[in-house]
Parts: C-alpha cells; sequence; structure tokens
C-alpha cells in the first residue's frame, strides 16, 4: 500500500523546488512569474549536460546554475532597474520557451530517437537524494526565514522595506540574495523533471508546472511547510487521477483540475487572513 | 504617446529593412505597397513537396514518422521539401501558402487537415492535398490512413499470451480518435490471445508532459498491467522509464524503438510511412494521382510488429509461430482487425 | 524624437539579433518575414488575422492592468469566451444565421467577462490576489475545454472531440476566399476606438488610471476602489472572450483542444510594448502580428519556425523596458523609505 504512495513525493520534488524558492523571493518582496521558463530552460540544459560525461551530477549542477543566470537576468531588470516583476518574468518564460524549442530541434529534431537520461538511483523504489534534499530544503527554508536575523530581514524586505534599510540591512540585496536562491532551486526542479523524473527530454515539458508552483506558494501561504504539504497535495491529486482514470464515471479532465480548484478554494476560504507580503512585486527605490 | 510613435517607427524601421533584403535575393517580394496576390508559377521539372504536421516533427512519433516520409520523397526523388506546424484556425491558411508558392504537393497530417484540404482544394487545382486519414476526396484531394491497428493488434496478441497478471495497459498522450482507434486494434489482439484479459487505459491529455505519461504508466502498472502500449508520442520515454523501474515490459508504437536504451521494449507496432509517401509523390509527379481515400496496411510493408531480437530468448518459441500465425491471417486476408472510422 | 528612434531602433535590433543568434542569414530572413507578413494579398490577410485576437487580447490587458489588476488569465477567459459562443451557436441552432453570429459574439464577450469578474470579485471580496487566481482559472478553463469538446459541445457525427461545424452563413463574411481576411477583424479594430473613448472620455475610465497608480489615494478620494476593479476586469475578460467569438466565427468554425492559440499569453508583452495605451497596443499588435504571420513564412523555409517568435517577443520587451521607454512603475505605488509615502 505505502508502495503505491510513495511516489507521490518524487513526482512532487520538482513542485517542492520551484515552490520553495518561489516562497523565499515572494518573502522579500519578488515575484517570479518567470519560474516557468526557468524550470523548462534548466530541464534542456541538464538533460544536454547529463547526457555527458558530467552525469547526473553536473547535470543537476548545471540546471542549476541555468536557473540562477536567468534569475540573474530577471533581477538585474526587476531589482536593479526598478522595473515591473511581472512584465519581466513573462519575458523571461517567453525567451526560455523560443531558445528550448529552437535548440532542441536543431540537436535532436532529425534523430527520431527519444532521449534516455542516466538515472538517479533509487531507494525503496521510490526515494532519491533530490527528494530528500528537498525536505531537508523545507526545514532549513522554514529555519532561516523564521529563526535568523537575516530571515527577519528578508521578510521584512517584503513587508515593509523602509523598516529593513534602518536596521543596517540593504533590501535590494536582500531581495537579489532571495531572487538568485529562487532561480537555483527553480533550476534544481527543472533538473530534477528531465533527470529525475522523466528521464527525458521533451520540447514544452514543464507543462506549466512553474505556474502551479507559483500557485501553490499562495495555496501554502507563504510557510515552507505548508508549501511542502500543497506540492505534495497536487502529486496525491495527480496520482488519484490517473488510478481514478477508467474506474469511476468521473471524466478525466475534472480530475486534472482539481488541484487548481482546490487551491482556488483554500484562497477563497481563507481570505483576508491570507498574508500576502505587502510590498509584493513592489520595486524599491531609495531616496536620495 | 511617445511609446506608440516609437513602435510605429519600428514597425516601419522593420518593413524598409525587410524590403530591401527582400529586393536582394527574392525579386518576386513586390514589398508593402503590393496588393494583389500573384502566385509564382510552379518551377517547370521541380517537385516541390510540403508537410504540415499539428506538432513538432521532433516528436519521436506521429509527426516524426511523417518527417520521415518527406525527407525519402527529398532524397528518392530529388523534390524540395519543406515543413511547418499549424493547428485550429492556422491550418487553411498554410494550405493556401504552400499552394500559391507552387507545392504541386501538400501533406496534412491528420483528421483535422481533411475539411480545410477539399476546401482549399477546391482554389488551387494545381496542388494536390492528402491528408493522413479523413473521407473527404476530389480530383485533387486525396487520404491515406494508416492502418496502424494491425499492429497494434499482434502486440495485444502477444501481450496476452504473455501477461502474467492476466492485465495489460495502453497509455495514450493526447485523447483523439487516431489513438482510441489504434488501441482498439490492441484491445482486439489481446482478447483473441485471453478472452478474460483486463486492458487498462490511461491518457494523460498532453504529448510533450513526460512526468505524466510515466505517472500515469506507473498508475497502470499499480493496477497490475505487466505490459503497457503506448501512444504518447514525445513523451514516450516516460511509458519506458516507468515500466524499466516497475521491471515489466513495454512496446514501442509508431517508430521501432526496440533498441531504446531502458532495454524494456519487447516489441514494437511501427508505421513505414515512407513507401505511402514515395507512391503518392511519384504519383503526382506522373501525373497520375487519383483523389481517393487509400488504406495502407500491413500487405502494404506500411506497417509491422517487429519483435526486440534483443529479447528473443524471454519470448517462446511457440508464441513466435503464433504471432507469425496471425500475422499470415491478416496479410490473407482471413482477419480484419477493428479499426474506427475518422 | 532621438528617443523614439531609439525605441525603433531596439526592436529592429531583437529583430536582428534573434535571427543571427539563431544562425539564419539575416536579409534572407527579413525578407522571407516581410514577405510573409506584407508581400502580398493573403499575406496582408495573414497578419491582420494574427493581429485580431493579439489586439483584443492586448486591450483586455491593459485596461486591467491599467486599473492595478494583473490579469495574466487572458488565456482562460479567451478559451471561456469560445466555450460560451460555441454553447450558444448549439442553443440557437435553427435560428437565422445572423442571430447566431450575433448571439455567439455576445456570449463570448459575456463568458469572458464572467470568468474575469469571478477573479476580480475574489480579490476584492476576499483578498485573493488577482496575479494568483487567474493562474489558477487558466488551469481550469483547458481542462473545461478539453471536457467540453469531448462532451457537452462534441459534434455527434465526428470522431475526434470537437463542436459542431458553424455553417458558412454564421461565419463572419470572407471578401476573398483565398485569404484570411473577415469582416470580424474590422471589430477588433473598431474596439481600439471604443477602449481609447472609454478611457480617455468617461469618468470610470479616468478613475480607473486612478485606482491602479494609487489606490490608497483613490480610496481616501472615496472612489468605490472595488467596484472600478471589478469593472475594469469585466471589460478586461470581455475583451478576450470576444477575441475567441471573433476566432471562432472567423477562421476555427469549430472548437477543439488547439483552439486556444497562446493569445492571452502573447498579448501581455503587445499590451506593455504598447505602453498600456490603446493606440500604442495597436501599433504593437500590428508589429507582431506582422511577425508571426512573417515567422510562419520563416518556419516553411527553415527548421526555426515561429519559436524564434518567442525570442523576438522576450528580446524587445527586455530592451524596451531596459531602456525605461515601459514606464509601467510609474503608474503603480512603490515601496518607498519612510516618509516617502504620500
Amino acid at each position: 500500500m505505502i508502495e503505491a504512495y510513495l511516489p507521490v513525493f518524487r513526482y512532487a520534488t520538482p513542485l517542492v523546488w520551484a515552490a520553495l524558492g518561489e516562497t523565499i523571493g515572494q518573502r522579500a518582496g519578488v515575484i517570479n512569474i518567470g519560474l516557468e521558463g526557468m524550470m523548462l530552460a534548466a530541464a534542456y540544459a541538464a538533460a544536454v549536460v547529463a547526457l555527458g560525461p558530467g552525469g547526473i551530477g553536473a547535470g543537476l549542477l548545471i540546471g542549476a546554475c541555468v536557473g540562477l543566470l536567468l534569475a540573474a537576468l530577471q533581477a538585474a531588470f526587476t531589482i536593479r532597474g526598478g522595473h515591473d516583476q511581472v512584465v519581466v518574468g513573462t519575458a523571461i518564460n517567453l525567451l526560455a520557451l523560443g531558445i528550448t524549442n529552437t535548440l532542441f530541434r536543431q540537436q535532436f529534431g532529425a534523430s527520431g530517437e527519444l532521449i534516455r537520461l542516466p538515472t538517479i538511483p533509487l531507494w525503496m523504489g521510490a526515494i532519491d537524494f533530490v527528494v530528500v534534499l528537498g525536505l531537508i530544503a523545507v526545514v532549513a527554508t522554514g529555519y532561516g526565514l523564521q529563526k535568523t536575523k537575516w530571515g527577519l530581514a528578508l521578510r521584512a524586505a517584503g513587508e515593509y522595506p523602509p523598516a529593513v534599510e534602518s536596521g543596517g540591512f540593504s533590501v535590494n540585496r536582500l531581495r537579489w540574495q532571495a531572487a538568485l536562491t529562487s532561480g537555483a532551486m527553480a533550476g534544481v526542479a527543472g533538473a530534477y523533471l528531465s533527470i529525475g523524473v522523466a528521464g527525458s527530454f521533451a520540447e514544452g515539458m514543464t507543462s506549466g508546472k512553474g505556474f502551479v508552483a507559483i500557485a501553490m506558494v499562495t495555496f501554502g501561504r507563504w510557510k515552507p511547510a505548508w508549501v511542502y504539504a500543497a506540492s505534495v497535495f497536487v502529486g496525491l491529486t495527480d496520482l488519484l487521477q490517473y488510478a481514478l482514470q477508467g474506474r469511476s464515471g468521473i471524466p478525466f479532465q475534472f480530475l486534472v483540475a482539481l488541484p487548481y480548484v482546490a487551491a482556488l478554494a483554500v484562497l477563497i476560504v481563507m481570505g483576508r487572513g491570507t498574508r500576502v507580503p505587502a510590498a509584493l512585486g513592489l520595486p524599491y527605490r531609495k531616496e536620495g | 504617446m511617445r511609446m506608440s510613435w516609437g513602435l510605429a517607427l519600428g514597425l516601419i524601421g522593420f518593413t524598409l529593412l525587410g524590403c530591401t533584403g527582400g529586393a536582394s535575393s527574392a525579386p518576386e517580394a513586390n514589398g508593402p505597397t503590393s496588393t494583389t496576390a500573384s502566385p509564382p508559377k510552379p518551377m517547370e521539372g521541380e517537385l516541390k513537396v510540403a508537410l504540415i504536421t499539428p506538432g513538432p516533427v521532433s516528436d519521436s512519433g506521429w509527426n516524426a514518422m511523417a518527417y520521415a516520409g518527406l525527407k525519402a520523397i527529398e532524397t528518392d526523388l530529388g523534390a524540395k521539401v519543406s515543413n511547418q506546424e499549424a493547428a485550429g484556425p492556422k491550418i487553411s491558411d498554410a494550405m493556401r501558402s504552400y499552394a500559391q508558392d507552387g507545392y504541386q504537393l501538400v501533406f496534412g497530417h491528420g483528421f483535422e487537415y481533411n475539411e480545410p484540404a477539399v476546401e482549399v482544394g477546391k482554389a488551387f487545382p494545381n496542388t494536390i492535398f492528402i491528408t493522413s486519414s479523413g473521407g473527404g476526396t476530389s480530383t485533387n484531394v486525396g487520404a491515406f490512413r494508416f492502418y496502424l491497428e494491425q499492429g497494434f493488434y499482434l502486440a495485444g496478441y502477444m501481450a496476452g499470451k504473455m501477461s502474467k497478471t492476466g492485465k495489460v495497459a495502453m497509455i495514450g498522450g493526447d485523447d483523439v480518435p487516431s489513438i482510441r482507434s489504434t488501441f482498439k486494434g490492441f484491445v482486439a489482439g489481446a482478447k483473441a490471445a485471453r478472452a478474460d484479459i483486463v486492458v487498462i487505459e490511461k491518457f494523460t491529455g498532453s504529448g510533450s508532459d513526460v512526468a505524466a505519461a510515466k505517472q500515469a504508466t506507473t498508475a497502470a502498472i499499480n493496477e497490475g498491467a505487466d505490459f503497457v502500449i503506448h501512444q504518447a508520442n514525445a513523451a514516450a520515454q516516460g511509458v519506458f522509464e516507468a515500466c524499466k523501474e516497475k521491471k515489466v515490459y513495454a512496446f514501442g508504437a509508431n517508430l521501432n524503438q526496440n533498441s531504446n536504451e531502458s532495454g524494456i521494449v519487447i516489441a514494437s507496432a511501427t508505421i513505414n510511412a515512407e513507401p505511402a509517401f514515395l507512391k503518392i509523390a511519384k504519383s503526382v509527379k506522373d501525373g497520375t494521382f487519383k483523389g481517393e481515400v487509400v488504406l495502407v496496411g500491413m500487405s502494404d510493408g506500411a506497417i509491422d510488429f517487429v519483435l526486440n531480437p534483443a529479447m528473443r530468448s524471454v519470448i517462446p518459441e511457440t508464441l513466435v509461430r503464433e504471432i507469425e500465425a496471425e500475422r499470415t491471417k491478416i496479410l490473407e486476408g482471413q482477419l480484419t482487425v477493428p479499426k474506427d472510422e475518422f | 524624437m532621438t528617443r523614439i528612434l531609439v525605441t525603433a531602433g531596439a526592436l529592429a535590433l531583437a529583430l536582428v539579433v534573434t535571427l543571427a543568434l539563431f544562425g539564419l542569414p539575416v536579409f534572407e530572413s527579413l525578407s522571407t518575414i516581410a514577405r510573409g507578413s506584407l508581400g502580398s494579398e493573403a499575406s496582408i490577410a495573414r497578419t491582420l488575422a494574427r493581429t485580431a485576437p493579439l489586439l483584443l487580447t492586448g486591450l483586455g490587458i491593459l485596461i486591467a492592468w491599467r486599473a492595478g489588476m494583473f490579469n495574466i488569465g487572458g488565456e482562460g477567459q479567451y478559451v471561456v469566451g469560445g466555450l460560451c459562443g460555441a454553447w450558444a451557436a448549439m442553443v440557437f441552432q435553427g435560428q437565422s444565421s445572423a442571430v447566431i453570429t450575433l448571439v455567439v459574439l455576445l456570449s463570448g464577450v459575456a463568458g469572458g467577462a464572467l470568468y474575469a469578474g469571478l477573479a476580480a470579485v475574489l480579490q476584492v471580496t476576499r483578498g485573493v490576489q488577482v496575479v494568483i487566481s487567474t493562474i489558477l482559472l487558466n488551469f481550469i478553463a483547458l481542462a473545461l475545454l478539453k471536457w467540453a469538446v469531448a462532451g457537452p459541445l462534441r459534434d455527434p457525427s465526428s470522431t475526434r472531440p470537437q463542436s459542431s461545424a458553424l455553417p458558412d452563413a454564421v461565419m463572419f463574411l470572407r471578401p476573398n476566399p483565398q485569404t484570411d481576411f473577415h469582416t470580424g477583424i474590422v471589430l477588433a479594430f473598431l474596439a481600439v476606438i471604443v477602449v481609447f473613448v472609454f478611457l480617455r472620455f468617461t469618468a470610470t475610465g479616468f478613475r480607473l488610471k486612478w485606482v491602479g497608480a494609487n489606490p490608497v489615494a483613490a480610496h481616501t478620494q472615496r472612489m468605490k476602489v472595488g467596484r472600478l476593479q471589478v469593472t475594469a476586469m469585466l471589460w478586461s475578460g470581455g475583451l478576450c472572450g470576444l477575441a475567441a467569438a471573433i476566432s471562432y466565427l472567423g477562421l476555427a468554425r469549430r472548437l477543439d483542444a488547439s483552439f486556444t492559440e497562446n493569445w492571452g499569453f502573447l498579448a501581455i508583452p503587445v499590451a506593455l510594448l504598447g505602453g498600456l495605451d490603446p493606440i500604442g497596443t495597436l501599433v504593437a499588435a500590428l508589429y507582431f502580428g506582422a511577425l508571426f504571420a512573417g515567422c510562419e513564412a520563416l518556419a516553411r523555409e527553415t527548421s526555426v519556425g515561429t519559436s524564434a517568435v518567442f525570442v523576438i517577443q522576450a528580446v524587445a520587451v527586455l530592451v524596451v523596458v531596459g531602456l525605461g521607454r515601459l514606464q509601467l512603475q510609474s503608474s503603480r505605488p512603490e515601496s518607498k523609505p519612510a516618509g516617502g509615502a504620500e
């Protein structure tokens, strides 16, 4: 029985990493709409690198670097330039989609062969080290945000930036740190999606998972443990969806929509109780 | 408002740039002032063939198979070939564009191209339109339909005979009739081999979400399936990975996927589109084309069921002979594999 | 003046750089793009046909964003608009064709508006941010589309999951059936005037901008902020729904899973590059409509295809944003050090 449910954690892990990164970003006031693009670009880069001599280790690392790089590009515009985060994020998504499609076609398009990537060794047939690291990352993020001085400053940067400066921190430095962490984690998410979960790459394989992750941050109400639970919940509904398909009269499209309906329902019920970082999405400029 | 003027100038700048280039390399481009559509005359002697696909030709499946057919026309007949993705509202325009550019043969790779082909075909009598399935024909519109159900039937038969659990599975990407119809063939084969076989069917709704394909396959295996066939195109590796993790066998589909590195593909139900594409291209070249719906199956060499030679040790010799007997029945017309009309 | 030239140059540069990055011969590619977008009557029609949905969804995006509602659910509103249109066409079957056309248009607008209105009401009454809820609603709309065309809206005579084909009389008139130009495209351009007048000359339109620029101040000015935001979203969704209805009545004729062509997403950079201004959005939509049309021609001649447009869009947005030509941030509240607040 447990064996049937254990894989949920693995399928949820790309979402976990992406959503945790997004949580850190949003807590600092940075909404990363480019998550989907970062994941897709990282998934592609990781797949290409994993096929080389470096294997999965190099693949995951490069994936994280690609996420980091795109996040740096995004932050240069949004944090340094003070430009709108949703706008720049949208551009990042388009950029990643266009580039991965094109490169993939140029590199693999004509071969007609499916790509098979080296696999990550599994424990109990369902868990690997990235899944475990994901769990550690949840704890670390929770601790870092709640218990450290840095976390307090970071949250303040998302709530009431002026207070941060008077506390001796730099809002934009904190936001840079949050954005880069978020990007690197999105990179891990994408790399793990292609290497760890799928074992392959296909054009547009993220299929909106980046947007799902953004939704899960809200669903988990910006708390790492709850964000983790929300991501696992999506994995669980997916699992149920496939298990129920063909065995119940419910059209499977409804089951596909279930996590989003549930997330929306939670948001509606939580209503105003939801603690949205007050300065989310707003650029910060020091006066003078 | 400043912004919009900037954009206006950008647009003009882009147009000017484009026209300069156009004048130097393509004299027939008249630039933005031209309002008349004057289709360039087809070049005498040169065969121009186009393929319109619903998805990327890098999908290692349905679209890749047609692309291989197109490439065969290029190499064997020396034709100029081109391909474009177009779906939904963009189909008619893509077809007209090729016809206007003097392409004598345009393939639309799917049922959904048939209606537009008949309509566009009326206006371009010098271009022949072929769609993969679909019933509408005219003097310059035809269709061929790959009888992949035959290959799926043999796969189902083999799965039915070899399954220890009495359960086998089919994993689909998009829920479309062509896929459902091949699954019908698989079910028929499985039932023929073993009347009480249970056939599990799962769709992911996506031909590119590899993780979803893997998850759906895992669900089917958890229900007890020990043989899995797929119609997941680019996401198929997810099916194979799930099978490898759960140590069950899979069938390749569309292309011969026996050598897939997962090492669990026991046989493949394949389409070899090249002869069919070549045959039509030749008939267009010779002027012998007839607008009709052609069913291309095993007897034409277009559909095959190929056992993986590396797996022969796990396939009982008696079963190999039984499969060959079924194949002979199909080839000699004693057995008609069910298929949907679409 | 120099600033305008810089913007124009930046857009041209984005195009050239992208082409060069993809290893395409720049001048040849530009000439292909120019020919495919403006080189003939059919090309111009193609450009206009791609412009119309970009323009309408772009206008929708700009109204919402101006009011500080970050609607990224244009895609979902487009899909729901199309679904309502198809449903209306089914219900009103047998009525005179003019009635059906009108009802489909109105239902499309109503469907899109209500779907966006839902997100707006959730933000205003329950504090669920539009930027999050519309992401979720996009996924739900897509699932609805796939279900509806396979279920209640399905054409009973087809094995393919798609709605019934609209009869010619219901469809918008195509003066030259050899091109994609249809009378519905004119409606899209008329919508620019309507939106322009609404934003410039009505009290509500004026207040919308106020709300977006400074919700706190607007509140203290005793403006009914929530109501204005809902109004903005109704307009926004209505325009996206209209885009869908026009696409359905103009070219698509049927709904299927490929009905969504991502216009809702692609229109976001269009509205932004248009400076969230109706006229600017018109120019940007024309530019990108031409680019999409031209890149379809490019796709026929190279393997790069329309993916390049995404990159060009992205680079153009980043370049224009980087040059500070996008003054969006000035219309939004900003976190300032203590004392900086109004």
